[in-house]
């Protein structure tokens, strides 16, 4: 991950909750500007701090999830496997050609990384960590 | 499998309503469908309970890291919403206006800037509490032992305040004393997390958010079809609201009202400054609240973290668009009640107000009998609307006893599964922090401060065991007399945690974050000018110091109500803590990076 790369995520995430902070202070703002009219009954004023508000903030958190998805470090964690494996031919070894996943030759060897079964997610007895502990994700880097 | 699971739940519920709401058309008492209502949530505890079991280390602490984004939404939706928003945001709407949307809009505004902030950072670390990632990232024991008790004091305060609304449901729907019925909700609540902890809390919360949503529209959604036939209130809300208006513009025609009183639910009234200073404190306040930083760990990844966040904010979206309704319709029913109506008869055909007994006023006095209403207004005085002050929290006592008198008088099933939907989400709200106290009193205060060699089978049995100690300290707290004189409004309780936690917690978390070059000097720096600031603030505010300088000052005292000046005293807390702490890291910078990197070297070289 360089350093511009990481940079950059940090700014557009700061920048959008900035954008969240100006949206909060500035909506009183919002709601004197747009005057005393009502449409289908409601006043603009009510439409503006029920509806569109909370709509604003929603399509920031979907915009933030959307946009960083690829700049976001912390997003890259899910695709750190598929790196790793890119990186080291022989971690392959656990996706033969027929397909059939091998967990032996998985990086670091034996941890299957893509472990996530969410069918049987509810077993109680189920000892495994689905995703990554830091030892884990530690271990890859290596 | 959680949602297969969620969806058989509601039509379940949906199916055992119409149930009682037929038997109850049959003759079956009241009183009885009330207790079916509650051992209907007791079998969800129950259920929650035996499905959650578990020894398993990740699920007593993040549910396994198993959590869908959909139930992990719902479930961050209830915590924020909690009881005193669902029984007292209404209330607030119909006494206060458009200003009683602020304390809402915040809250949405808070769990977007979680998402934005911390939220997928939170979950990539792979910790089990987030007071672990400050360990991590400052390695300091002092300013964890800091945190973890600013985290405490908040949580404790959060719980007392939900805590609060639970006596005037016990008081309307049982005839058990309500310090019986608490310790019994209470330990119906703690039974679930003992056997399951975090994972038993998902399913709670889970579950009782279906119960509250189901609670929350089924009134609104019988009014709606009590007075046009389709069960759509958004759709009939404004034809509601000219109606009110109507019948408004009928009495100044009359003579009993002035055209003041024709504008209703149209402009914020609140200083533009103060109510954009406090939407800011809510939503800082909100984005480093413990029980909701824990809740995002449970997720399956840093990007499903941020998606549930998504249906968190979809689901409160929900919750705000619908609230104002119950505020439009009360607003319409009491205003075809009350206006022109003698306030010497007010007995016979209002006489529900008089029951309820939850500091009404009436033509600025409180009422409790109908002599007190004839003395308030002069005899013979012709009512308006606009005479009758209703307290944000008498919403939960009197929506019922008013739609129950309007057109087909609602089911006692329907008006009772609101009360229902307020304890479900007590519930809820309280099991997410009764587990949050217990995962630092066990993890991060014994295992990782007192002791660092502690088996984690060991932690596990601490935090299920911990519990019990909890509850009978909150027990203590609600109905020990001595604490009677520190009593706060549920809603100050609220306020002022939400300050605690942006004064606070909120810069460590942003430090932790967002400036990788500070150290732990600065962060503990910049929590206690944080949080003493908002202390101070706050006692002032609530007349514990006596201090001119707010009172003279530009932002405090010109606020609304008792609230909203809590949310401002957090943002300036917040303010000076992230400035301080800043000033301190580069007036004293961050030696440890540096001998990290040469410890480094030397082990790659």
């Amino acid at each position: 991950m360089s350093k511009s790369y990481w940079r950059s995520a940090k700014i557009r995430s700061i920048g959008l909750a900035g954008l969240i902070c100006l949206a909060l202070f500035m909506l009183p703002q919002a709601v004197l500007f747009a005057g005393s009219g009502s449409y289908m009954g409601f006043s603009y004023a009510l439409i503006i701090l029920v509806v569109i508000a909370p709509l604003f903030f929603l399509a920031i958190t979907l915009l933030k999830i959307s946009l960083l998805r690829r700049l976001d470090r912390s997003h890259d964690i899910d695709e750190e496997d598929r790196l790793q494996r890119r990186a080291h031919p022989k971690i392959m070894r656990a996706f033969p050609v027929d397909g059939t996943e091998n967990n032996e030759f998985h990086w670091p060897l034996g941890v299957n990384p893509n472990f996530n079964d969410s069918s049987s997610s509810d077993d109680q007895n189920d000892p495994k960590n689905p995703n990554k502990s830091p030892e884990r994700v530690e271990g890859q880097k290596q | 499998m959680r949602v297969k699971i969620l969806k058989g739940f509601i039509l379940g519920t949906i199916v055992l309503l119409c149930f009682l709401g037929v038997l109850e058309r049959l003759g079956l008492s009241v009183d009885l469908v009330a207790r079916l209502l509650f051992a209907l949530v007791l079998v969800c505890i129950l259920f929650a309970g035996a499905r959650a079991r578990s020894l398993h280390t990740l699920n007593i602490f993040v549910d396994g890291y198993r959590m869908t984004p959909l139930p992990n939404g719902m479930a961050m939706a209830i915590i924020a919403i909690g009881a005193v928003g669902y029984s007292y945001w209404p209330g607030d709407v119909y006494a206060r206006q458009l200003n009683g949307l602020i304390m809402p809009l915040g809250v949405i505004g808070g769990l977007a800037l979680m998402a934005a902030l911390f939220t997928p950072h939170l979950r990539r670390e792979g910790i089990l509490t987030p007071i672990e990632f400050l360990l991590q990232r400052f390695n300091s024991k002092l300013l964890v032992l800091f945190v973890s008790l600013i985290s405490i004091i908040v949580v404790l305060l959060l719980i007392l305040a939900q805590i609060s609304i639970f006596s005037d449901l016990a008081r309307r729907y049982t005839t058990v004393p309500p310090e019986s019925a608490l310790l019994v909700v209470l330990v119906a609540t703690v039974l679930p997390l003992v056997l399951g902890g975090m994972r038993a809390a998902s399913w709670l919360q889970m579950t009782m958010a279906v119960l509250a949503a189901l609670g929350f529209l089924l009134p609104l959604a019988w009014l709606a079809f009590d007075l046009t036939g389709l069960p759509l209130p958004h759709l009939n809300a404004g034809s509601a609201l000219e109606a009110t208006k109507l019948l408004q513009e009928d009495a100044i025609l009359r003579g009993f009202a002035t055209s003041a009183d024709t504008s209703w639910l149209e402009q914020l009234s609140a200083n533009r400054l103060s109510a954009g200073l406090s939407l800011l404190g809510i939503a800082i306040g909100i984005s480093a609240l413990p029980p909701l930083l824990a809740r995002t760990q449970t997720t399956r990844s840093a990007k499903e973290s941020d998606v549930s966040m998504g249906w968190a904010i979809v689901i409160l979206l929900g919750f705000v668009v619908t609230m104002p309704l119950y505020a439009v319709f009360m607003r319409l029913h009491l205003t075809e009640l009350l206006t022109g109506l003698n306030v010497n008869s007010m007995s016979d055909s209002a006489g529900f107000l008089f029951e309820i007994k939850s500091g009404l006023k009436l033509c600025g006095s409180v009422i409790a009998t109908p002599q007190d209403a004839i003395d308030a207004c002069g005899s013979g005085h012709r009512l308006i609307v606009s005479d009758l002050d209703i307290p944000a929290a008498s919403f939960i006592a009197i929506f019922p006893a008013l739609a129950a008198g309007v057109g087909a008088a609602m089911p006692e099933t329907i008006s009772a599964m609101l009360a229902c939907g307020a304890l479900a989400a007590m519930i809820a709200i309280l099991s997410a922090c009764i587990i949050t106290l217990a995962h630092i009193l066990a993890f991060d205060l014994y295992a990782k401060l007192l002791t660092r060699s502690a088996p984690m089978n060991r932690i596990v049995f601490f935090v299920r065991v911990s519990v019990g100690p909890i509850i009978m300290a909150i027990y203590w707290l609600i109905t020990d007399p001595l604490f009677d004189p520190f009593r706060l409004p549920p809603q100050t309780m609220m306020a002022l945690a939400l300050a605690l936690t942006a004064g606070g917690l909120f810069p460590v978390y942003v430090m932790g974050f967002w400036m990788r070059s500070l150290g732990w000097f600065s962060a503990i720096v910049a929590s206690l000018a944080g949080s003493g600031l908002t202390l101070y603030l706050a006692a002032l505010l609530n007349g514990l110091v006596k201090g001119g300088v707010l009172h003279k000052g530009m932002i405090v005292l010109p606020l609304l109500g008792d609230v909203l000046p809590l949310a401002v005293a957090g943002l300036a807390g917040a303010g000076l803590g992230l400035g301080v702490g800043i000033l301190f890291g580069v007036l004293t910078p961050n030696r440890k990076p540096k001998a990290q990197t040469a410890k480094e070297q030397t082990a790659k070289a």
